[in-house]
């Protein structure tokens, strides 16, 4: 069918890219023009530092979580393991718990004077000092945090690629004289590398954009200099040239990260109905099911058993703090409402805008949707922090109305999701047959009302999961809350980091405890979602 | 054992509780014969050629491959090591593998060059070598994938629907290329379709399967003349099927008397294939011509017969024979007929 370009579509999707570079261009444009002093004493004070600092970080993490990533999908696709249905479940659930509340639930738990110092020091009857507890605050704290909750980006797709891998090719190896490990060498471990590649550089990603972690165990690395720069120096173009330097590091993970989803595609498909000739642990089960435990205990458990119980503690035995800091009143209730409706707002407004560049490029596939499409997407290499430190930047020099009020801050997070709105957006809207709406056309409905009635119903599922997933990242986010949030008006996040902030770290709990609970009862249906989760979460960054 | 390179006897496999797939399967294969296993979908044949690959363990019964027991009575031979050839349904061409390497894969040894250059000569693929599979179309990717299950010389090929995905005019094509390749190879082949003219026209044996069990097992002609049963005959080709009454090496019908092929007695069904039946244009004769649908090279004459019952003929194109003609009806050779349900 050969339609008339829609200009007026194609003018809103302009529009809707433009906006979403503005942020962009202007971090550019107040790095470009810092003087040169401001750029060399960087490059010599702290670039060598913060590199070094963040090579070790991102190395750490991907060894870690391709270690446990590959490891569970196998177990889970492959072998018998008892319980393989409710371990896929538990072992992506970490992905709805924001890096800072693992790292506030260690905190809470292994600092001087926490909880386990606490029991040691009351109940078993050690002097004060006697046992040493594992440092938190150094380099392998902070792998092990990050690592706990960005395994499921490596997890979730390496094992869709085992289940994806055609059957016939494993067979046929096994039929060319292949034994069972040589097969899996040869055919498998090929078949599913890209996968791999691609949930990795996604673990890359995050720990380059990642600040909340960082900033509670104090490890240094651009976000937290970004951060620091900007608030504690009040140095602009300094937060802006840092801000540039990671934005190039991060430009070749996406790129890279693209190209291997890409070619994941082609190489498996969903189309093998037979079971699986399953594995058999035998004996290893006794090792495994332990490790797999472990995982699910340090990732999940104990931040929702350590961080639910201080909850109910301050709850039920207020302390002078906890009335100080309004656990028991109806504080908690306000900030969870505030981060809904921030994370509300954000996500429709921001799944609403992606479907303008969107069904351009999925309908109208030209050079021009092309473009505009990839515009659109160009923030998502932005970490949080620079898309905040640009609003901040921006709002103050063209719009010192808003500054400080909560349109500022929804303002912010739309631009924060817009990219991921159009990356989980774009695979519910190609679901839809071009037949049906060209049936619908031929029936003499105007092209409006046949996206109104064809189209948007029948995308409706794979776009409410695709909402979810956006409305999971806007719960989360920090430092854009941080950055923007106007005074008063706290979200969960925000008394998260304000409680670490001022070291008075259990009071945290109880906003980590909603939070993660709103999150993970979010996630839990998208994960059955028609979407596949596997799909999606490549964007959930 | 018989010269029998491949032999099924009495293999069961079943999935959890849901029946058995394969319900006690038996037949030989001779060496260098092509065997074809043909039925409806669902009906084990491809479960059947997954055991004999060592993809599938039986539940019951043994399975010998050149005199050799791979499966069966606690003796279990892997895929790996039963030197069995095998095309999948879809190729199964790895995608990360040029054609050449997908070709020398099963092969052990370093220096497979020369036999990569003379396989894909074999299968007409000269020059494909360097492409990947996804540049390749559907009937190539066949080639290749034959290729590759003849590499290492094996003594069986087992081929899964090999030209289910191809279009018509290519799938017949293929076939005589597969089966004269297969041939000069001298390889036991087995293939898996659920096209009776696919099976009858390249297969030296057939056997036809329902329900799990090999109902026939026999040369082409024999399945198409002799049907063991009412189902194998309406699933190998069209049959006429009309009541009568047997006695002995003849029987009754509205067609009058027809000479049977084995001794029945009592009530029967007479099969008769259409192009078994003859008719001359007459005045008063036993049907008239309800319908003609004419195929060019022949034609479908829809009898009504005026004993009660209708029949099909095939029939050359000719002339007398119009819509409404009145005309006699004789049967050429030997029918069969199948006993009738008394109760």
């Amino acid at each position: 069918m050969t339609q008339k370009f829609p200009w007026l579509l194609a003018l809103f999707a302009l529009l809707v890219s433009l906006l979403a570079v503005v942020p962009l261009i202007y971090i550019l444009i107040r790095a470009v023009s810092a003087d040169a002093a401001t750029w060399s004493r960087l490059w010599v004070g702290q670039m060598p530092d913060l590199l070094v600092q963040t090579a070790l970080l991102l190395a750490g993490v991907i060894g870690f979580t391709l270690l446990v990533g590959i490891g569970a999908a196998w177990l889970v696709e492959r072998s018998d393991l008892p319980g393989r249905g409710v371990w896929r479940v538990l072992l992506a659930l970490p992905l709805a718990l924001p890096g800072y509340v693992a790292a506030i639930t260690y905190i809470i738990l292994l600092r001087r004077g926490g909880v386990i110092d606490r029991l040691l020091i009351d109940y078993a009857g050690f002097a004060r000092g006697e046992v040493l507890l594992p440092p938190l605050y150094n380099l392998a704290g902070a792998i092990l945090i990050i690592g706990l909750v960005t395994y499921p980006y490596l997890y979730l797709p390496t094992a869709a690629a085992l289940r994806g891998v055609d059957r016939s090719l494993e067979e046929a190896a096994r039929m060319a004289g292949r034994s069972g490990w040589a097969t899996f060498r040869q055919i498998t471990l090929p078949l599913v590398l890209p996968a791999v590649a691609g949930g990795a550089l996604l673990v890359g990603l995050y720990v380059l954009s990642d600040f909340g972690t960082v900033a509670m165990l104090r490890y240094r690395t651009f976000t937290t200099a970004i951060y620091n720069q900007f608030t504690g120096q009040i140095d602009r173009s300094g937060a802006a040239v840092l801000s540039v330097v990671l934005i190039l590091l991060a430009l070749p993970l996406l790129f890279g990260e693209g190209w291997f989803s890409r070619r994941q595609r082609r190489l498996t498909s969903d189309t093998a109905w037979r079971p699986r000739q399953l594995v058999k642990l035998a004996r290893w089960r006794w090792l495994v099911l332990p490790l797999m435990g472990l995982v699910v205990l340090l990732a999940l458990g104990l931040p929702l058993l350590v961080l639910g119980g201080l909850s109910i503690q301050g709850w039920l035995f207020p302390t002078e703090a906890d009335r100080i800091w309004g656990i028991n009143n109806e504080g908690i209730l306000v900030f969870g409402l505030n981060s809904l409706l921030v994370a509300t707002l954000a996500a429709t407004v921001a799944t609403l805008l992606a479907m303008g560049p969107l069904y351009l490029a999925v309908r109208f596939p030209s050079r021009i949707s092309r473009i505009v499409l990839t515009l659109s997407r160009s923030p998502f290499a932005l970490p949080g922090i620079i898309i905040g430190l640009a609003f901040v930047l921006l709002i103050n020099r063209w719009a010192p109305v808003i500054y400080g009020t909560i349109f500022a801050l929804v303002f912010a997070f739309i631009f924060r999701l817009l990219p991921q709105s159009l990356s989980t957006g774009e695979s519910a809207l190609r679901g839809v047959a071009p037949s049906l709406e060209e049936a619908a056309r031929t029936m003499g409905v105007s092209p409006v009302r046949v996206f109104l009635r064809v189209t948007l119903p029948v995308a409706a599922p794979g776009l409410l999961a695709s909402w979810a997933l956006v409305f999971i990242t806007a719960m989360k986010e920090l430092p854009t809350a941080i950055l923007l949030r106007p005074p008063g008006f706290d979200t969960l996040p925000v008394r998260i980091w304000a409680a670490a902030s001022e070291s008075v770290h259990t009071q945290a709990a109880p906003p980590a405890f909603l939070l993660i609970l709103l999150t993970t009862l979010m996630l839990l249906p998208i994960m059955h979602s028609r979407l596949g989760i596997d799909r999606a979460i490549q964007d959930n960054v | 054992m018989t010269d029998a390179l491949i032999s099924v006897q009495n293999v069961v496999k079943r999935y959890g509780d849901v029946g058995a797939a394969v319900a006690g399967v038996v037949f030989d294969a001779p060496r260098g014969a092509l065997v074809a296993l043909l039925g409806p979908s669902g009906c084990g044949k491809t479960t059947t050629l997954r055991l004999i690959a060592g993809l599938e363990t039986p539940n019951a019964g043994a399975i010998w491959l050149e005199g050799r027991k791979v499966a069966g009575d606690g003796a279990w031979v892997p895929p790996d090591a039963r030197r069995v050839g095998m095309v999948f349904q879809d190729g199964a061409l790895f995608p990360h593998l040029t054609v050449a390497q997908n070709i020398a894969f099963p092969l052990a040894t370093r220096n497979g060059r020369g036999r990569v250059e003379e396989l894909l000569a074999l299968v007409g693929m000269s020059g494909y070598g360097e492409r990947y599979p996804h540049q390749l179309s559907g009937g190539q990717q066949q080639r290749v994938a034959l290729a590759r299950a003849l590499a290492p010389a094996p003594a069986v090929v087992l081929l899964d629907e090999p030209f289910s995905r191809l279009d018509a005019a290519l799938r017949a094509s293929l076939r005589e290329d597969v089966r004269a390749i297969v041939q000069r190879t001298g390889a036991t082949t087995i293939f898996v379709t659920h096209d009776q003219e696919e099976a009858l026209s390249i297969a030296d044996v057939v056997v036809v399967m329902f329900d799990g069990k090999a109902v026939q097992v026999g040369a082409p002609q024999e399945i198409y003349t002799r049907p063991a049963t009412r189902q194998v005959a309406t699933f190998v080709g069209e049959a006429n099927l009309l009541p009568g009454q047997a006695n002995g090496l003849t029987a009754e019908c509205v067609l009058g008397r027809v000479i049977l092929a084995t001794p029945q007695h009592g009530p029967v069904e007479i099969m008769m294939r259409p192009e078994a039946v003859e008719l001359r244009a007459v005045h008063n004769g036993r049907a008239h011509i309800e319908r003609i649908r004419y195929f060019g090279h022949d034609q479908s004459i829809h009898l009504c017969l005026h004993g009660g019952g209708e029949l099909n003929v095939r029939s050359l194109p000719r002339p007398d024979l119009r819509v409404g003609q009145e005309v006699d009806v004789f049967v050429r050779g030997v029918v069969v007929a199948y006993p009738v349900n008394r109760d």
